[in-house]
């Protein structure tokens, strides 16, 4: 028979005051709000001085990466940049052209919008986080508030302001899975109601006979055009009197590296 | 195996900052059964969920979902250990 010396110390005795320990904390951070702001805007700093992009471990990381590089490579993707650069100047005017038309119009039928705008510098992604998150270098200095309206790209609109720190706040993208919304479809504003399916993606259940194809574009029903994504694809059987909407944001969260935050 | 213990915690704090979520938390797993009470794995898994959810975000509907799974994870493998002659 082996006789085993670490059962005599009681390790279930052991867990259940460890499960007891850990449930007290939890409980008492989720029932005093305040305290889990704190400690995770205490989180949240440790982890800016480490890894944000202004930290010295990673601009050391990054003048060591250039190093390494081929010179050939970097001339490659410069030219690449700059032709994707030139692209994108020439479809901003088209859109400034537009903007500017739209406001004049707005401004004639005396509907004039002003938004405060903030930018601020994405310093974590979706891919690394379970909560589809953004962690951005704005937040109580900067004038960003809970609930305030997060875009990219001028008006792509991306998600809310969950939790604000001093320099860093915390953003819920409108994709988080399981996120439900109102929203509007297409040229003839159908209501729908969009369910988030992370990364980015969103989906929609409508009824069969209404007219919707690939390409139409989804906004949020406000007098500014805040667009949350583009229809992908549409789901439909004949048996079946609803269709399922796959809608998709224009824009790519995983490589986002600025958004523009609603003061 | 107290060097072998300080290298992992440094390696799964280092994974934090570097990688994504579920690197720290799976070389966690696997510390979870090589040492014994690897209650690093239980602050790890807070500190993502303050990091990654400020502590007012739910997955699924639950609050504090990365600190709740590795609870379980913890108490399942020490009760999993205790019952494997490896750990005998």
């Amino acid at each position: 028979m082996i006789y085993r010396h670490d059962k005599k110390n009681n390790p279930a005795g052991k867990l259940f005051v460890l499960f007891i320990a850990v449930a007290a904390v939890l409980l008492f951070l989720f029932f005093v709000p305040q305290s889990a702001r704190f400690t995770s805007s205490l989180v949240s700093a440790v982890f800016v001085a480490f890894a944000g992009p202004d930290s010295i471990p990673v601009k050391n990381i990054e003048s060591y990466k250039a190093l390494l590089s081929n010179k050939e490579d970097i001339i490659e993707k410069n030219k690449s940049i700059q032709f994707d650069l030139d692209e994108a100047e020439a479809r901003l005017k088209e859109v400034e052209e537009i903007e500017s038309e739209n406001f004049a119009l707005k401004e004639i039928l005396g509907r004039k919008i002003s938004r405060d705008i903030t930018l601020a510098r994405v310093i974590m992604r979706p891919s690394r986080s379970p909560y589809d998150t953004l962690l951005i270098d704005a937040g109580e200095s900067g004038g960003i508030k809970i609930g305030s309206k997060v875009f990219a790209n001028g008006n792509t609109l991306v998600g809310t302001v969950e939790a604000v720190y001093t320099n860093t706040a915390l953003v819920s993208l409108f994709s988080t899975p399981g996120r439900e919304f109102e929203a509007r479809l297409g040229s003839e504003d159908i209501s729908i109601t969009l369910m988030g399916r992370g990364g980015g993606s969103f989906e929609a259940v409508v009824p069969r006979a209404l007219p919707v194809s690939k390409g139409d574009s989804v906004v949020v029903p406000s007098l500014s055009r805040s667009i949350v994504g583009y229809v992908e694809a549409v789901v439909s059987d004949p048996r079946d009197p609803f269709a399922k909407i796959f809608i998709l944001s224009p824009i790519s969260i995983s490589t986002l590296r600025f958004v523009e935050v609603e003061k | 195996m107290i060097r072998a213990r300080i290298a992992a915690d440094f390696f799964i704090i280092l994974s934090i900052f570097i990688f994504p979520y579920w690197v720290p938390l799976l070389a966690g797993l696997f510390f979870l059964f090589y040492f014994r009470n690897f209650y690093e794995y239980l602050a790890v898994a807070f500190f993502l969920d303050l990091l990654y959810g400020g502590g007012v975000l739910r997955v699924y509907g639950i609050p504090f979902f990365l600190s709740i799974a590795a609870l379980i994870l913890y108490i399942s493998a020490a009760v999993l250990k205790k019952r494997l002659i490896l750990y005998g």
